[in-house]
């Protein structure tokens, strides 16, 4: 096509070219006519330089000798410039004839200007120098003639060679305008010509992209032509084909992509290992057609890997089992920069492992690791593709295959975690459960405990005053002291009920714990069968344990009771204490925990063991499994409820056939002194004014009666309120206060506060039946002088006053 | 102190305004019509506008008439000029012009004589052939003029105005010897050079004419100058000229000249042009022209 190109613009410039030559040539002959037609206008300018020169001359020529020679210079410039006109007409002029008429003039002009030196030079007056202004006149006339004559004749000759020259002017213009007009004829055939040879295959190309574009990929164009076409149309078909075979290069990947999605799918639901090594085997079958696929992965302990190969032609889906070392994968792993091996000319050789699959004969091999975070987990493995070994195609695709195989272990991992925690939290949720249960129980036996022993102090105080009026040997009095009996066993189960309920207010300071350990150690040996033994492991200098010895003791003892009784037919009881440190691992185990330092109790039996089912109630109160009138069901609840005052923890550990362990964990504080002991006061100090607060008027008016036969003046206040009055109003006369703390209007650490404002120095004893959210604590804190469990003994009451008294 | 300085610094300005006074803007140099006017102009076009270049003034030339010369430089009109042998001879004598150099012809020659010649069909062959014949001078020159009239006195003729039928006084020797080729005269005088130079180009010199006698060799055209021209410029105006062949420009205006070279030329080489008017009875400092 190029060379037509070439030849058809060549032809349209051998056109134009011709076309312009030819004008050209005219417009050279018509312009150098003009330059002659210029020229021979010019003469009339040369005649009349020379004229008006020549005339300047002759206007010397006849004057004296003497002004000739005064203006020699002004008549040699006028010669001078006759010179100049004629050289220069000399230089336009190239005609041979006309050259030769302008030397004869310069020859004329020589002559002359030698006579006219003569003249100037001529001193002699006379005759001879006449004669020589006529030669010099003459000549001037001579030469100005032979210029007029040159002149016509130039004037003749312009006339003809303008008409000339507008003949060929007017002949240029026609051959200019017929090489335009075929110029431009050749221009629109070449253009045709190119035009139909290049926009047929251009329509072609236009029409094969288009098909293309709509989707028929390798459609092929039929045409054979010119050379360049020829080519581009060879090579569109191939681009053609190549889109081709590449498209479906791409739909066979996004089969094979499509069908590990699906294949994929199950794998993401798979819960444990097994699934997905067995789900392998259709899994890479169906991607790669190898005779033996596999699956590596590490042991629960991580320090081996093994290797489940299948042979893919077998029936079963059985697999061998290759182990490996951990320290040998990941030196594979590393040698090959965790890159996959595809190696398609093994025959037997660089199997990168130590020990090789039995029966396997390698001919071509796929290992691509998973990997996660840069540690590798496992590899997939493809042995021996049936067709042409493997490519980038099938490493990719089990690359894509091994990512998730990764994210289902992963997942299959998470999922275990997963099922941990809510185990966890299961337990966790039933122990918070059981704590707010106990924790409403606990007040409602307060609630209740409140009142009895309220009740309970009234009439025991008043049973004690009776039996003073009576004989010891009388009837009444042991009818009466068997009443007194009867209301201390109701305040017993009050106040056990108390101690659940962590409401009970008592003293706690620093004991050793062992001895009371072993004194409660020593009185079970003498009680309990004597198929059952004790055996006491305590740690020896265990630290001080803030806490009260009944409580403690009745802890052991609790546990100790329950657990002779859960072996009948006998056993060994094992307590042991020490010292334990308790972290934020063993806090995340068992929700009541804290972290810190604790003294452990620990009692365990080799009984029955406690059912699962039952084991969330145990320290229910009323809660027993013995049999009736064998267990009041307190005693568990107890231990719960000291513990808790503590506030410590249990654990109990049970199985069936094996026994159970509670364990005790009470915190240790820091060091605290021993409470000073304080001497008590003699009876004749008994002469004081006593203001008794409480809102209950059996106890006060008991307490009352009893105190003034002890010599003591009483007054009685129902609430907070009545007894400020009553101590602004007496504040001389009143030493002692008993301040109840539960009272309606203004309750007895309230009253306290202010009490302590009107009268510093007053004494206080706080008598209360329960130890509601801890405010017999807090009111001691503050400076209260002593505190006594209600109900008591009037006896008691009167040694706390005269203690407080001695303060 | 200030004073002091005051009036140095004074003088010093008052010394170069003086000299700046005495800067010369233009020159003149008069040619005398020893030949073709306009020939003679021409041979001089180039060394105008050379010695302008040179001397950062600017050169005119001024064509003069034998008979004007001396009050030309008299009137300082011009400057310098390039003065025949007697013309030169005359202005040395009568205004102290001062003759700095000379051209060396092509011919190595910077003397000329001067030629008594005369037709060789009008059988004059002596000086006793010439009595009642017509004779054409060319005016104040040594060669047309002082030449023949102590020739013709050597020789007996003590007054030509009565040896001679005719006398015709020309302005140039080109004109006198063109006298005699053309008949209007018998008897010439003429510049030994010019009818050399008339000889290459008119073959009817030598078949026509005969040289009856020749003057002893003197100086050639030689350019002087005001004796009141700058001492400076007169010194570089003489290097200018002497040093003309070492220049390109100096060698075209030589050629254009006819000359080699100049030489330096002193008033001394004068003496055969005074002996000569001497023995033809002009007395050079009281000479004076009658033709304008």
């Amino acid at each position: 096509m190029r060379k037509y190109i070439i030849i058809s613009f060549a032809l349209i410039f051998i056109f134009a070219g011709i076309g312009s030559g030819v004008s050209l040539y005219h417009l050279l002959n018509t312009t150098a006519n003009l330059r002659n037609l210029i020229s021979l206008h010019e003469i009339g300018d040369v005649r009349q330089a020379l004229s008006f020169n020549f005339q300047k001359i002759q206007s010397y020529t006849f004057s004296s000798q003497a002004y000739l020679t005064e203006n020699i210079d002004e008549i040699i410039n006028n010669a001078k410039e006759v010179n100049q006109t004629l050289i220069r007409c000399n230089e336009c002029h190239h005609k041979p004839e006309i050259e030769a008429e302008l030397k004869g003039v310069e020859a004329m002009v020589q002559d002359y200007q030698e006579q006219l030196s003569y003249l100037i030079t001529t001193v002699t007056e006379g005759e001879l120098r006449r004669e020589q202004q006529g030669i010099v006149a003459d000549q001037s006339n001579l030469i100005l003639s032979k210029v007029q004559d040159m002149v016509n004749r130039a004037a003749s000759t312009l006339n003809i060679e303008t008409s000339n020259a507008m003949n060929k002017i007017e002949g240029s213009y026609i051959i200019l305008g017929l090489t335009l007009i075929f110029t431009f004829l050749a221009a629109q055939v070449v253009a045709h010509f190119l035009t139909s040879r290049i926009t047929k295959p251009v329509n072609k190309l236009l029409n094969a992209a288009n098909r293309i574009t709509q989707g028929e990929l390798g459609y092929q164009i039929d045409y054979k032509g010119l050379g360049e076409f020829q080519a581009l149309i060879s090579t569109f078909n191939k681009m053609s084909a190549s889109l081709a075979r590449q498209e479906d290069k791409i739909r066979n990947t996004m089969k094979k992509l499509h069908q590990l999605s699906h294949m994929s799918l199950p794998l993401h639901t798979a819960l444990n290992t097994s699934i997905i090594i067995n789900y392998l085997h259709k899994t890479m079958n169906d991607l790669i057609v190898a005779e033996y696929v596999g699956i590596m992965l590490p042991e629960e302990n991580d320090e081996q890997y093994v290797l489940h190969l299948f042979d893919t032609s077998a029936k079963n889906r059985e697999s061998s089992h290759i182990t490996f070392s951990q320290n040998e994968i990941k030196g594979v792993f590393d040698d090959h920069n965790g890159e996959p091996l595809l190696d398609n000319s093994m025959q037997n050789k660089n199997w990168p492992f130590a020990e090789k699959p039995e029966g396997v004969e390698f001919n071509n091999l796929l290992l691509t690791w998973m990997v996660i975070e840069n540690n590798v987990t496992g590899a997939l493995i493809a042995i021996n593709k049936n067709e042409g070994g493997f490519n980038e195609e099938d490493s990719e695709i089990v690359g894509i295959l091994a990512n998730n195989m990764n994210v289902a272990l992963d997942n299959i991992g998470l999922f275990n975690n997963l099922q941990l925690q809510m185990v966890e939290q299961k337990k966790t949720q039933r122990q918070l459960l059981e704590a707010e249960k106990l924790t409403a129980l606990g007040a409602l036996a307060g609630g209740i405990a409140h009142d009895f022993n309220n009740i309970l102090c009234g009439m025991i105080g008043y049973v004690s005053l009776l039996k003073r009026n009576h004989n010891p040997e009388d009837k009444d009095f042991k009818m009466l002291d068997t009443i007194e009996n009867a209301g201390f066993r109701a305040a017993d189960l009050t106040k056990q009920l108390l101690t659940f309920s962590r409401q009970e207010a008592l003293d706690h300071r620093p004991i050793e714990v062992n001895p009371h350990i072993e004194n409660i150690a020593k009185l079970l040996e003498k009680t309990i069968s004597k198929l059952i033994t004790f055996r006491l492991e305590l740690k020896e200098s265990l630290p001080l344990l803030l806490s009260n010895p009944a409580q403690l003791e009745q802890i052991v003892m609790n546990l100790c009771v329950n657990a002779r009784d859960a072996m009948p037919n006998g056993g060994e009881i094992l307590v042991q204490s020490k010292q334990v440190h308790v972290d934020q691992t063993f806090c995340g185990q068992h929700s009541e925990a804290k972290p810190g330092d604790y003294i452990k109790l620990t009692v365990t039996d080799q009984g029955e063991g406690i059912d699962q089912d039952i084991l969330p109630k145990i320290f229910d109160p009323f809660f027993t499994t013995k049999d009736f009138g064998k267990g009041t069901g307190l005693g568990l609840a107890m231990v719960y409820g000291i513990v808790k005052s503590h506030k410590g923890f249990i654990i109990v550990a049970s199985s069936a056939d094996k026994g159970t362990t509670f364990s005790v964990y009470l915190p240790l504080a820091g060091f605290i002194e021993d409470e000073e002991i304080r001497p008590a006061v003699s009876d004749e100090m008994m002469q004081a004014g006593i203001l008794i607060v409480d809102d209950e008027e059996l106890v006060a008016s008991m307490l009352a009666e009893h105190l003034q036969n002890h010599g003591c003046h009483t007054f009685h206040a129902g609430n907070g309120e009545e007894a400020l009055d009553i101590l602004q109003l007496h504040k001389n006369e009143i030493d002692v206060v008993i301040l109840d703390l539960n009272m309606p209007v203004m309750d007895g650490k309230t009253a306290y506060g202010k009490m302590i404002e009107l009268k510093p120095d007053i004494k206080v004893l706080v008598a209360s039946a329960y130890n509601m959210n801890n405010s017999v604590d807090d009111i001691l804190t503050k400076g209260a002088n002593g505190f006594i469990q209600k109900p008591y003994r009037i006896d008691n009451i009167v040694l706390k006053i005269r203690q407080v008294l001695a303060k | 102190m200030f004073l002091v300085l005051f009036f140095q610094t004074f003088a010093a300005f008052t010394s170069l305004a003086s000299e700046t006074d005495s800067q010369r803007e233009s020159l003149v140099i008069g040619l005398l019509p020893e030949m073709n006017i306009f020939k003679q102009r021409e041979r001089f076009e180039l060394l105008a506008p050379y010695l302008s270049k040179h001397l950062g003034i600017e050169v005119e030339l001024k064509m003069l008439s034998y008979g004007n010369i001396i009050e030309k430089f008299k009137e300082e009109e011009i400057d310098a000029a390039f003065l025949g042998s007697f013309t030169g001879a005359l202005a040395i004598s009568q205004l102290g012009v001062v003759p700095l150099v000379r051209p060396i012809n092509m011919d190595n020659t910077s003397t000329y004589q001067g030629y008594i010649f005369a037709r060789k069909d009008s059988n004059i062959t002596s000086v006793a052939d010439m009595k009642g014949k017509s004779l054409a001078l060319v005016e104040k020159t040594t060669a047309g003029f002082v030449f023949p009239i102590a020739w013709l006195k050597r020789h007996g003729v003590d007054d030509i105005n009565t040896y001679f039928n005719e006398q015709f006084i020309s302005g140039s020797h080109d004109r006198t010897i063109s006298l005699v080729l053309n008949g209007k005269a018998n008897v010439g005088a003429a510049k030994s050079t010019i009818y050399e130079n008339m000889r290459k180009w008119q073959p009817r010199i030598d078949r026509e004419l005969i040289i009856l006698a020749n003057s002893p060799k003197v100086p050639s055209n030689t350019f002087c100058v005001n004796k009141k021209f700058d001492q400076q410029y007169r010194e570089q105006l003489k290097d200018l000229l002497l040093n003309l062949r070492g220049d390109p420009g100096g060698r075209e205006v030589l050629k254009k000249l006819g000359a080699k070279r100049f030489v330096e030329t002193g008033r001394d080489q004068y003496q055969p042009v005074f002996d000569l008017a001497k023995e033809a009875g002009i007395d050079l400092k009281k000479y004076a022209f009658q033709s304008p």
